[in-house]
């Protein structure tokens, strides 16, 4: 699982490459964490490169958006193949953090 | 019988087996083992040339049920086993998976509610959609516990999987 960080109009940009299962996100996850929540910047991840996507990285993606919520900040996830957009619709996750398909779709949305 | 590559290394008590196109599987107590069963689901989607979509079916509703057994079906650091089965039918796979830990039916839980906030969102039993949406049917029943001894199951699920195009 590879993670890069990056920073555009200062929101923070994250891009993952992989497969985002059990060991995937142990792999990432103080990283992810600490990229995003302490940064006081919206966030947007790239999920193009994302294979596999199960209820841990979902998790995930719900527990950060929660912490960036606390500071007015949205999590934007977007680039989601196939497979990947439906576990996150299968499991509500696009309901409850936005979702796009594009990456100026998500910085419009993250810098809104 | 042809033992899969590549798992030897994969865990502590871990056995994959593909012969006559079923694999076989026996997995540690351990969340390694997702990973160690992947590699032997990998030859098994290649030997029955599964669709992409198929193949993800299968991955997701694996690491969803081992995981959720490795978490929550045994005491932490007991070292009990899990078996697992996949086989090719016309139109479905179907998986089982055995244990002999605490009983768990995904069917018995009520699909949790979709969360109208990220404050009203959960964080566990999000595997439980995923396991209603990919799976065709899934049974689970529980038998009473044999004497100690050789591995045997006092769990089973019992899961089909709709071949995808």
């Amino acid at each position: 699982m590879e993670i890069v960080n990056s920073e555009v109009d200062g929101v923070t940009v994250i891009t993952l490459a992989g497969r985002l299962d059990t060991m995937g996100v142990s792999s990432i996850e103080m990283a992810f964490t600490a990229m995003t929540v302490p940064t006081g910047r919206a966030a947007i991840v790239d999920l193009t490169g994302v294979s596999f996507l199960a209820s841990l990285g979902v998790r995930l993606f719900i527990s950060t958006a929660r912490a960036l919520s606390g500071r007015n900040r949205e999590l934007v996830l977007f680039g989601a193949g196939p497979a990947v957009a439906e576990v996150i619709e299968t499991t509500g996750l696009a309901e409850i953090v936005p979702v796009t398909a594009t990456r100026d779709e998500a910085l419009a949305r993250a810098r809104a | 019988m042809t033992a899969v590559p590549g798992l030897a290394d994969a865990g502590a008590g871990a056995r994959a087996l593909l012969a006559d196109g079923v694999l076989d599987l026996a997995l540690a107590n351990a969340i390694e083992s997702i990973e160690a069963g992947r590699t032997g689901l990998a030859r098994f989607a290649a030997h029955h040339v599964l669709s992409p979509a198929t193949i993800n079916r299968l991955e997701v509703i694996f690491e969803e049920v081992i995981s959720n057994i490795v978490r929550h079906g045994f005491a932490p650091g007991s070292d009990q086993s899990i078996r697992v089965t996949a086989r090719r039918e016309a139109d479905a796979i179907v998986l089982t998976f055995d244990d002999d830990g605490i009983p768990f039916d995904p069917l018995a839980v009520a699909p949790p509610g979709r969360a109208a906030s990220l404050a009203e969102a959960r964080l566990g039993g999000l595997g439980i959609p995923l396991l209603r949406r990919y799976a065709a049917t899934i049974a689970h029943e529980t038998r009473p516990a044999a004497p100690a001894g050789d591995f045997v199951p006092v769990n089973r699920l019992c899961v089909t999987v709709a071949l995808e195009p």
